[in-house]
């Protein structure tokens, strides 16, 4: 009968496995079949001179895609309202032309990349050498356009310097120039990921399905059964959980006067401090800044809330865990999965303002669910093996304390990922909730699935600390009575 | 007559460090000097006897002779070290007052929290939710948060959530004073009821008229070990032949 109840559950999991797996790749297909790239861009630090008729300005560069789709260009404009055409030619090494463009002059904006996108992408000329040429055939002094040039690479808000070689410098007429145009190409790459992702997808379906079949073959054969006393922990323990849940959800706002608003209002206050203080700073650097603000606030603060309390249940509950006999596990679990409830809580004040900032609602919206499973799973590992070390040294909220702190800041929640210095960018991506919280942003903001990267950093360090989280909690609980 | 419980060579040692080390700093500092010793304690020692069904037993012995070690044991919230426990059915401990329940949520909350922690499903505790408002006489104050209960009140909620079952082992830790003197006679009644009805108890006091009074059979512990196992009258006046207080 029980083991019946387990394989219909069983069946229904595997059902919503494949349900999210599909979404995933409706909602990410894009992602998974292309990745878009531009090469790296100058920051502006000189202008090339006007480029009227009979001057032409060359600049050689190297294809970064294998489809090239556009070429940003910064042009200037003097500050002044500039009239007439200005062609854009690509040529090969033998000056073959592959694609020409002609622009209208008035239409362009000074100051800023403008975006020519080819009537044709090109295809197969990835890593090859091509020549962009720019010159008009009509412009006077006094009326036409410059581009800029530079000779650092920006990243973030630190500039790089760097060494370009001669063949490398723009080209005015038969003159070198001092420096390299302000030019990105812009194209996109085909990845193969989707054959991988199905691959990768399959291969944990097919091991749970072993798994499975392992198990019921054991119970068979009259041994005990891991599958059914999995469920059995599940359910037997399933109405505690419930009442436990309900329990610190109804404490904690018990004795104040708005009650469960404070969930919603929380993040909110959160953010619009936050907002003050730091608009003025970052607000340039980030689009969208609420948004982005209060993304990051409400997943570390989960994590924050999720863990520390975790961190505390087995200890706080002594009394309990003294006087009977309850699997010990029920006591981080549902910890974390109250705060689990505050964290959809605090959803509504996410859409609220995504809604009220005219933020695009795209169906990448989805793809949040896929980073909060992740972080739920990386809380549970924190909270289990946290609460294992806490049983044993009370030091560990006190560094607890200070870590958290330092992993707050560590975490771009509210300042920009720009202003990491470019060779501390790798150690802040080893940072889980870095990546989750990427993760997030790229789905709200962008509208777009992230990088595939992006779910495999997610998926193995939540199942990584979940694991050894499972490990070291299962061998030490038997020891806390002692402790307590 | 079918066991209940079948206890097997039991044996529970605590390492005991010569201070409880509790902190990272005094745990290195004790490592590197070579000063951590730990010291062994035995709660426990080769402890071995039956309960049939239907029992009534009664642990008897001095402070610290190990009789609430072994209700933890059979209870299953502290492992043996060596030997093992056998218990046929399901054991419903008598919490000590008021440990599970939460001050700050009403009556009617605690109810069903408190039956979540000792196990009960959730439509046992729906069809019995009357019953157990009843038996503790807590009437309008039900909705009411614990904390502006007197202590009475909060005492027979408890007894009345913790006996509302009828279980197959029940084990009562020295909680039989409940309540004014008319709920105590209401809840002896109670046990001696759950007792009638088959319910295995395993019954710890140092009252050795209520032992008298209740147990079919007493094992005597003393340092850990069975010091003698066996009828009421035999056990009890060996015992108080050696404390004659109790």
């Amino acid at each position: 009968m029980d083991l019946k109840k387990a394989t219909s559950i069983l069946k229904r999991m595997a059902v919503g496995y494949w349900v999210f797996v599909i979404v995933i790749y409706l909602v990410a297909g894009d992602q998974f079949h292309y990745s878009s790239i531009s090469s790296d861009a100058f920051s502006p630090s000189a202008t090339v001179g006007e480029i009227v008729a009979g001057k032409t300005v060359y600049q050689r560069l190297e294809v970064p895609v294998s489809r090239l789709q556009s070429i940003s260009l910064m042009f200037g404009t003097y500050n002044r309202e500039n009239t007439g055409t200005l062609v854009i030619r690509l040529e090969d090494e033998n000056q073959n032309e592959l694609t020409s463009k002609t622009l209208d002059v008035s239409q362009i904006r000074g100051d800023q990349y403008t975006v020519i996108t080819l009537d044709e992408p090109l295809e197969g000329l990835r890593d090859q050498t091509v020549v962009l040429t720019v010159s008009s055939p009509d412009a006077t002094e006094g009326n036409a356009l410059t581009i800029y040039a530079g000779n650092m690479i920006s990243s973030g808000r630190f500039d790089l310097e760097q060494e370009i070689p001669e063949e490398d410098l723009y080209m005015v007429n038969e003159a070198r120039g001092m420096a390299k145009l302000c030019v990105k190409l812009n194209g996109i790459e085909p990845l193969s990921f989707y054959k991988t992702y199905w691959l990768i997808v399959g291969g944990i379906f097919a091991a749970f399905v072993l798994l499975c079949l392992y198990w019921l073959g054991m119970s068979r054969k009259g041994r005990p059964n891991p599958l059914l006393s999995v469920y059995m922990l599940l359910t037997r323990y399933e109405f505690l959980l419930r009442q436990l849940i309900m329990r610190d959800f109804k404490i904690k706002y018990k004795r104040s006067a708005l009650g469960m608003a404070w969930s919603i209002l929380n993040p909110l206050l959160t953010m619009a401090v936050q907002y003050v203080i730091f608009s003025t700073i970052f607000k340039s650097d980030i689009d969208n800044f609420p948004v982005y603000l209060l993304c990051g606030i409400v997943f570390f603060n989960f994590f924050n809330e999720a863990v520390s309390m975790g961190m505390m249940s087995i200890t706080s509950n002594a009394s309990l865990i003294k006087k009977v006999y309850i699997p010990k596990y029920v006591f981080p679990v549902s910890r974390i999965l109250s705060s689990m409830v505050n964290l959809l809580l605090s959803m509504v004040p996410l859409l609220l303002v995504m809604i009220i900032t005219r933020t695009a609602f795209r169906p990448s919206l989805i793809l949040v669910v896929f980073a909060i499973l992740c972080l739920l799973g990386f809380v549970m590992g924190m909270g289990l093996l946290l609460t294992t070390a806490m049983t044993f040294f009370q030091d560990v909220q006190f560094l607890w304390g200070i870590a958290s702190m330092l992993w707050m800041y560590m975490t771009p929640i509210f300042y920009p990922e720009t202003i990491i210095p470019p060779n501390l960018l790798p150690l802040f991506r080893m940072n889980p909730m870095y990546q989750y919280i990427t993760f997030v942003r790229t789905c709200v903001l962008d509208g777009v699935s992230p990088e595939p990267m992006s779910y495999l950093w997610c998926m193995v360090s939540a199942g990584v600390v979940l694991l050894l989280g499972i490990a070291v909690f299962k061998r030490y609980q038997n020891e806390f009575v002692q402790y307590l | 007559m079918e066991p209940m419980i079948r206890v097997n060579n039991v044996s529970v040692r605590f390492r005991m460090a010569n201070d409880r080390v509790t902190s990272i700093k005094e745990y290195m500092v004790q490592r590197l000097t070579g000063k951590l010793k730990y010291r062994e304690f035995e709660a426990l020692k080769q402890v071995s006897f039956s309960v049939e069904k239907g029992e009534v037993v009664g642990l008897i012995g001095h402070n610290g002779a190990g009789k609430s070690t072994l209700l933890k044991v059979i209870s299953r919230i502290l492992k043996p070290s060596e030997g093992n426990v056998q218990v046929f059915g399901n054991v419903a401990p008598l919490l000590e007052l008021g440990s599970g329940f939460d001050f700050d949520m009403t009556g009617r909350e605690n109810i069903f929290l408190n039956g979540a922690i000792l196990g009960y499903s959730e439509e046992f505790l729906k069809s019995r939710y009357q019953d157990i408002i009843e038996f503790s006489e807590i009437g309008d104050f039900i909705d009411v948060p614990l904390r502006n209960y007197s202590s009475g009140m909060v005492a027979r909620l408890a007894f009345s959530v913790a006996t509302v079952i009828e279980p197959e082992i029940l084990i009562v830790d020295e909680v039989l004073s409940v309540g004014d003197a008319a709920f105590q006679e209401k809840s002896r009644a109670r046990m001696m009821e759950l007792m009638g009805g088959g319910t295995t108890v395993l019954f710890v006091s140092h009252s050795m008229e209520q032992i008298r009074q209740m147990c079919t059979k007493v094992v005597w512990m003393d340092h850990g070990q069975v010091k003698m196992d066996g009828d009421v009258q035999t056990v009890c006046d060996a015992y108080e032949g050696i404390c004659p207080k109790g």
